[in-house]
């Protein structure tokens, strides 16, 4: 009988699991995490701090499932992997053997390079009882500082600034959303910040959190500034962790290196997750997707592979989405137009009064990217046209207009 | 015009629902928005669980799920996008049992029976004594090879479908008449999800074309459009189908003098054939489009709260009192469901564009 062992519980582990529960079902299968609740949706915590959502909406698979197969949850700490013994080791020097081994254990947040973050009212958001943290003091305060204007960074923002409290974004580049968009929609977005009360600080770093005994009080910034704050909220973006692996001969380079079958350079040892780092045909690019749809499809992916059904990882194009201040914004392809292709042409309709806005990239006559805040198109029939590199002959008019019909371009 | 293929249809739903289930970040918004009773019961990890387990829903889900009427409010609430109508079909499909005309169709095709015959042992299966009567009076008529048919679809029972049969005998006299029954448009089964009994209706219908051979169908209602443009791909007909209005248009039929009018272009029909009925007209009166929202008042998707687009249908009737003496409309089976919503206060004139031209053009030519 082959030893299943998957280390993390987030997404791609429990579908992992899942994916290998459905065709070696006898088999026992070994989760190992230090979280000891059962896997839950990151993405929307948020709502939970919004009470919107119980804790049981956000599981992602029901209990029948961890009943009806075959899930053996241990709760320790992973020290390090020994690929020659085919062993997991842990903190209290305890080993646990494995014939066949996923690697999911997830990112872990970036924290800053300042003083006084050692204090307690200083959360990162990253994980369950971060945000259960960040629930109990919402009642007691005030004010709050949000440090990174990443998705996360703004969507706690949002929560706050719901509850009136008064919340400042701190942002050290010059961009929010890690400048994946361009300048003059970012100011969009941000007005609709602003209608919430919310204040942004761009292009400023946190040099110090200060405060009385070990709570913060105030964060001041390299420029000088200074914000009286009764919580403070890292969110500076999430980096693999990948210390378990260092005497490892897996490849790496800032996430786990695989192939298209999620499998590392090591035999036995697949990877799946906000942990890999993956290769993008379409761009060409390498990069971490910390994203819950990709580790879902990687989580799936690998736990077949691993099952020994072959399964290829089919990403395409990068699709994006979030919610920022109640509209959603969608991001799909690439949305930057290179001024020396001549084909390359952009449709846009910006409307700053409502607070929206929308961006077609065409590469003659084929849509190559697109981007869009408010009401717009389908993002994953748009996807599937991008992907499949359909000409799209239609005039600017039809294309803005709310009624123009996009999944019949498909069925072509 | 772009016909949509059953065989990519289930592929496109297939790859959608599949990435659908990885997408969705539990945030509940579309439960919460759903009218359909039970949707607070429901929990999405359990319905995400049922859509990946190819099991059929039980309990409280699949009562949830027959609750749908497909309103497709989830969908606009999805903050990823995904289509949460489009899983609740999927569902939809597997709480139903295999129809019986499918078995029967399937067992048909060994046995050697004249088309007749053929046809009306498939088509028994959902249709009534008198419907299949009124059918098989209509098909039996119709020799072979036939250029022009003008195909009424379900409608062919409505004193609509007749007035518009008239106004095509007149400026094609050799043209043809077929009909369908409700149910063999495929539409009812498409919007329902249930895309192997649509295609098994399409199936009857292509077995009906196959001897007719027309060069040319006439269509006068979204339904029957979608039916023809069905077959006419899954198929390989050659054959042209054109919107009554289309062919009108054609037709070049000198119109005079008409009063001003109001009119509801249906966007169903907008998308498929491209031409506005305004341009039919338009050089022979003032006319106004009422509802350039692109809101059709039969799409069960536009349903408002119980009222089943009654506030649509008297928006549209109370514009077009505004703005012309009566408002004719081009798709036959939104002619008849506006005719329903006039009431004594909004009283106006409602005409399918054959009726109006029978009405006016036919009057001032005598």
């Amino acid at each position: 009988m082959t030893k299943y062992v998957i280390i993390g519980n987030g997404v791609s582990a429990l579908l992992a699991a899942k994916a290998i529960a459905s065709i070696d079902y006898a088999t026992p299968i070994k989760i190992i995490s230090t979280n000891n609740h059962k896997t839950i949706s990151k993405p929307a915590l948020s709502y939970l701090l919004k009470n919107k959502l119980t804790l049981s909406q956000l599981q992602r698979l029901p209990d029948d499932f961890y009943v009806q197969t075959n899930l053996d949850m241990i709760n320790k700490k992973v020290q390090r992997i020994d690929p020659i013994n085919k062993q997991v080791v842990f903190t209290d020097n305890k080993k646990q053997a494995y014939d066949k081994l996923l690697l999911a254990q997830g990112s872990e947040p970036v924290i800053p390079d300042c003083g006084g973050l050692e204090k307690d009212n200083i959360i990162t958001c990253h994980t369950l009882s971060d945000v259960q943290k960040i629930k109990e003091s919402l009642q007691k305060i005030t004010k709050a500082v949000v440090i990174g204007a990443g998705p996360t960074g703004l969507e706690i923002a949002s929560v706050l600034a719901e509850k009136k409290i008064d919340v400042v974004i701190i942002e050290k580049s010059n961009y929010i959303l890690n400048s994946i968009i361009p300048l003059e929609y970012m100011d969009i977005i941000i007005s609709q910040y602003r209608k919430k009360g919310v204040r942004f600080i761009l292009k400023d770093e946190v040099k110090h959190c200060g405060g009385v005994d070990n709570k913060a009080t105030y964060v001041e910034t390299e420029k000088g500034a200074r914000f009286e704050a009764q919580l403070i909220i890292l969110c500076c973006g999430v980096n693999p962790k990948i210390d378990i692996i260092e005497k490892t001969k897996i490849r790496r380079h800032r996430g786990i290196l695989v192939d298209n079958t999620m499998k590392t350079t090591v035999k036995d040892i697949w990877s799946a997750g906000s942990v890999t780092e993956l290769e993008n045909e379409y761009t060409n690019t390498r990069a971490v997707l910390p994203y819950w749809n990709v580790c879902s499809q990687m989580g799936t992916v690998a736990g077949y592979n691993m099952a020994g059904k072959h399964k290829v990882l089919e990403l395409g194009n990068n699709l994006f989405s979030c919610e920022l201040a109640d509209k959603q914004f969608h991001l799909v392809g690439t949305i930057e137009c290179d001024d020396t292709r001549n084909k390359c042409s952009v449709i846009e309709d910006i409307n700053r009064l409502e607070g929206r806005f929308l961006r077609f990239v065409f590469n003659d006559n084929m849509l190559v990217g697109a981007c869009w805040y408010g009401r717009g198109p389908n993002p994953f029939t748009l996807k599937q046209l991008i992907d499949s590199e359909t000409i799209i002959e239609a005039s600017k008019k039809e294309l803005l207009s709310k009624t123009f019909n996009w999944e019949h371009l498909l069925k072509v | 015009m772009i016909p949509l293929s059953t065989k990519k249809t289930l592929q496109i739903h297939k790859e959608r629902i599949e990435n659908d289930k990885n997408n969705c970040t539990l945030c509940h918004h579309c439960l919460e928005i759903c009218p359909a009773s039970l949707s607070d019961v429901v929990n999405m990890n359990e319905f995400l669980f049922v859509l990946d387990s190819k099991n059929e829903p039980r309990g409280p889900l699949k009562r949830f799920i027959l609750n749908c009427s497909q309103c497709g409010l989830c969908s606009d609430a999805c903050p990823r996008g995904n289509r949460f109508d489009m899983m609740v079909r999927e569902l939809k499909g597997r709480i139903r049992e295999k129809p019986a005309s499918y078995i029967a169709g399937t067992a048909l095709k060994k046995q050697k029976l004249t088309f007749s015959e053929n046809f009306q042992c498939k088509a028994k299966y959902f249709a009534n004594k008198k419907q299949l009567k009124e059918l098989m009076k209509y098909l039996d008529k119709i020799p072979p090879r036939t250029k022009i048919l003008f195909y009424a679809g379900e409608h062919i029972l409505l004193p609509t479908s007749h007035a518009q049969w008239e106004l095509v005998k007149q400026y094609a006299p050799d043209a043809q008449i077929m009909g369908g029954l409700k149910l063999a448009s495929g539409y009812d089964f498409l919007v329902q999800g249930d895309i192997k009994r649509a295609s098994h209706q399409f199936d009857v219908l292509a077995s009906a074309l196959k001897r007719v051979d027309p060069k040319i169908v006439i269509v006068p209602s979204v339904a029957a459009f979608h039916a023809m443009s069905e077959v006419a791909y899954m198929h390989h007909k050659p054959f042209k189908i054109m919107t009554l209005t289309e062919w009108i248009q054609k037709q070049d039929i000198p119109f005079g003098k008409l009063p001003p009018i109001a009119i509801y272009h249906n966007p169903m029909m907008m998308k498929m054939c491209g031409m506005n009925l305004g341009e039919l007209f338009v050089k022979s009166t003032r006319v106004t489009d009422v509802d350039k929202n692109g809101n059709c008042p039969t799409m069960e998707y536009n349903y408002d709260e119980d009222n089943h687009n009654l506030t649509l249908r008297h928006n549209i009737i109370a514009q077009a009192k505004e703005n012309g003496e009566c408002l004719v409309v081009d798709c036959a089976y939104t002619a008849e469901i506006l005719k329903q919503a006039v009431t004594k206060e909004n009283k106006i004139r409602i005409y399918d564009v054959a009726s109006f031209i029978k009405k006016h053009v036919g009057d001032s030519n005598d």
